[in-house]
């Protein structure tokens, strides 16, 4: 059969291939984002239409068009012509259809077809022991699969603007991860999706993950309103810090001189530091300013303070616990080193109050991160990724290196916590937390500034930008570490066939089950 | 068969034959010879049978000189220039010249298969254009006439057949657009 396209015109490894159209291919039947072989004489390169064009070899034709449609298919191919640029990412061994990177070029005029399925089986039917089927190329229902061990290996990220399908996607590799038991998750869920049920604009309620793996996750909950959740959180005075606090500054109108002071106090009182100033908040203008003189602050700052940290001190959840053991974080930690994940969410009156999300998940998360980097390497074997939402407000440029996201997203395998970040707004993430994320899912972006940041230090993130401007929603542009070439795909279907997948015992539609097509 | 003309100078890229006067092959008519030398008509042209004399109807009409003075006719030689292009064989053209044509050769029509089998070879529109249009200064006259008739006796895929021809003289006219697009617009479907 014959399906070449067209032919290799010219190109370079570091510039992506001209394909010249064959004159019978109408270009509209292909798109930014397909995936196209030129088939070399020892390698079949795999790439995909970074831009379609057309053109012509002769100006003249502008002056005095054809005038009918034969006319115009007539001079097709001589005068004018259709191109498409590729980028190639993949060379497939065509004797033993080994995949490897890039590293040469085939001849001239090299036949170009479009892939077909088993170039996609090949390339995206994860040949790893736990590949995990995610969504199928654009115009296309062949299966790609991440290699979920690469995944959970390094820091990752979905990026997208709301609407785009980010929690979907999420949701989808989540359940991945924890079917295959790759990692241990804590979510740290924004929105209350990840729980037992969530909300689907076409769908209405859908089962989430709580509901999909109910031994493998528990659910905690801020509010103990919240009647499906295992469990709720509480997190003692005792674990949180001056620095936790700064974190939260914008949050609670702190001032440098409230950040001075509470670290003056935290320094005197050590882990005491909190309940202490909780203590002052209901004693007299004379016995603070008795206090202060003691501690050696400014009356007025030790006032600001306490003002400030009154938004902090009205969340239930923050206790006056001694005993370790009765904090969420003891649980928490004892569930992920289980194997179970964890979904922290934020109902009742703490849905949407970014404070609460904020000082929950960088005082947890540092908290879990301290005793995790302290135990023996037998004893956190388990790998752990933290899910965080709204990620950018964690992890901008001033204030990462007061929390402890930025410290995991650098020391990532180290003490096998790793990060994954879900967020609309990657340019407000700084650069050096980017640059240290391995895969990235990037749905829909609008902002410039975001789709230049997601492709920062990418080799070819210029021409990837092209792709992401033409996604749709629920479609992602997906590349690094989990994946062998960056793919524009379709989010898979999540519904019933899903769920059925997921359940324990069942398998997925494998490549191993897909042999038995060829 | 009646034969078209006769041979009466051979060079090496054009024949020149003497045809009848009423009988002359219109511009673009493909020929063939007896041994199956194919050639194109491409000028017309009338000379004198009496070197040295010279006609003068003195203001007569060609109708009241035939009426008049039929025998002035019979001084004329009434010629046509050929390009000779390739070799008719029972089911395929060679275009290529291997033959050399006598002088006296005959030259007679050929028939629509014979000429199917012509246009089946897209190199002959190479050879089409390669005519020197400063010298046959109507050859793309001749090429849309030559097109068109051969389009006209097709009963069906004319569409499918101008495509056919017209993307291969797109490649020789890639260059050459307005050339192309006065062929183009030259030969309807």
């Amino acid at each position: 059969m014959n399906d070449s396209i067209g032919f290799l015109k010219s190109g370079s490894i570091g510039d992506g291939f001209l394909i010249r159209l064959n004159k019978t291919v109408n270009s509209e039947s292909l798109q930014i984002g397909d995936f196209i072989v030129v088939q070399g004489d020892l390698y079949d390169y795999f790439g995909i239409i970074e831009d379609i064009r057309i053109g012509s070899s002769n100006e003249d034709i502008f002056f005095n068009p054809p005038e009918n449609k034969v006319q115009k298919i007539a001079v097709k191919g001589a005068i004018t012509f259709s191109e498409l640029l590729v980028t190639p990412y993949l060379m497939i061994e065509k004797a033993t259809n080994r995949v490897i990177t890039i590293k040469t070029i085939p001849e001239h005029f090299s036949d170009a077809r479009k892939a077909n399925e088993r170039d996609i089986r090949i390339v995206f039917g994860g040949n790893a022991e736990k590949a995990f089927y995610v969504g199928s190329p654009l115009t296309m229902d062949e299966q790609i699969y991440i290699d979920l061990e690469k995944l959970a290996k390094r820091n990752n990220a979905i990026f997208g603007i709301t609407g785009s399908g980010k929690t979907f996607l999420g949701r989808i590799i989540f359940s991945g991860l924890i079917k295959h038991d790759v990692a241990s998750l804590l979510i740290f869920d924004m929105h209350n999706e990840y729980g037992q049920f969530a909300k689907s604009e076409k769908k209405g309620k859908i089962k989430s993950l709580k509901g999909l793996f109910d031994a493998k996750v528990k659910v905690f909950d801020v509010s103990d309103k919240n009647s499906d959740a295992d469990d709720f959180i509480k997190i003692p005075y005792k674990y949180i810090t001056a620095a936790d606090v700064a974190m939260l500054s914008s949050l609670l109108s702190y001032s440098q001189h409230s950040e001075e002071t509470a670290r003056i106090i935290n320094k005197r009182f050590g882990d005491k530091w909190l309940k202490h100033v909780e203590e002052l908040r209901s004693v007299t203008e004379a016995e603070r300013e008795e206090k202060a003189k003691e501690l050696g602050v400014n009356p007025s700052s030790l006032s600001a303070l306490i003002r400030h940290l009154d938004k902090l001190l009205s969340l239930d959840f923050i206790q006056d616990i001694t005993k370790d053991e009765d904090s969420s974080v003891k649980k928490i930690l004892q569930y992920l080193k289980n194997g179970t994940s964890v979904v922290v969410q934020f109902s009742g009156k703490y849905a949407n109050k970014p404070l609460a999300y904020f000082a929950v998940a960088n005082i947890i998360t540092r908290r879990i991160h301290e005793l995790y980097a302290s135990a023996s390497e037998e004893e956190r074997n388990k790998r752990i990724m933290i899910v965080v939402e709204e990620a950018h407000k964690l992890l901008s440029s001033d204030i990462k290196d007061k929390n402890i996201f930025g410290t995991i997203a650098r020391e990532m395998r180290k003490y096998n916590v790793t990060l994954f970040v879900i967020d609309q707004r990657p340019s407000e993430i700084d650069s050096e937390v980017l640059s240290q994320v391995g895969t990235r899912f990037v749905m829909q972006l609008m902002d410039e500034k975001d789709m230049d940041a997601v492709f920062q230090g990418v080799g070819g993130g210029s021409r990837l930008k092209k792709i992401l401007r033409t996604l749709q929603p629920q479609e992602v542009l997906l590349f690094g570490y989990a994946v062998m070439a960056p793919v524009p795909m379709r989010v898979r279907e999540y519904g019933t066939n899903f769920y059925d997948e997921m359940k324990e015992g069942s398998s997925e539609p494998s490549p191993d089950d897909a042999d038995n097509l060829y | 068969m009646k034969h078209i003309g006769e041979v009466i100078t051979v060079r090496s890229d054009v024949l020149v034959a003497e045809g009848e006067r009423s009988a002359l092959p219109p511009l673009g008519t493909i020929l063939k010879s007896d041994r199956g030398v194919l050639c194109l008509v491409v000028s017309h042209s009338i000379d004198n049978k009496i070197p040295g004399r010279m006609p003068i109807a003195y203001g007569k009409s060609i109708e009241q000189l035939e009426r008049e003075q039929p025998q002035v006719f019979a001084l004329m030689k009434w010629m046509f220039q050929a390009i000779p292009f390739g070799t008719l064989s029972e089911d395929s053209v060679e275009l290529f010249l291997n033959k050399v044509v006598e002088i006296h050769t005959l030259l007679f029509e050929t028939r629509k298969e014979e000429r199917d089998l012509v246009f089946k070879e897209l190199r002959f529109f190479d050879f089409l254009f390669s005519i020197d249009k400063s010298v046959f200064p109507q050859r793309d006259k001749i090429i849309v006439s030559l097109v068109n008739a051969y389009l006209n006796d097709l009963l069906e895929v004319k569409e499918d057949e101008y495509i056919r021809i017209f993307s291969y003289i797109s490649k020789i006219l890639r260059n050459d657009y307005q050339t192309l697009k006065y062929i183009m617009d030259g030969v309807g479907i």
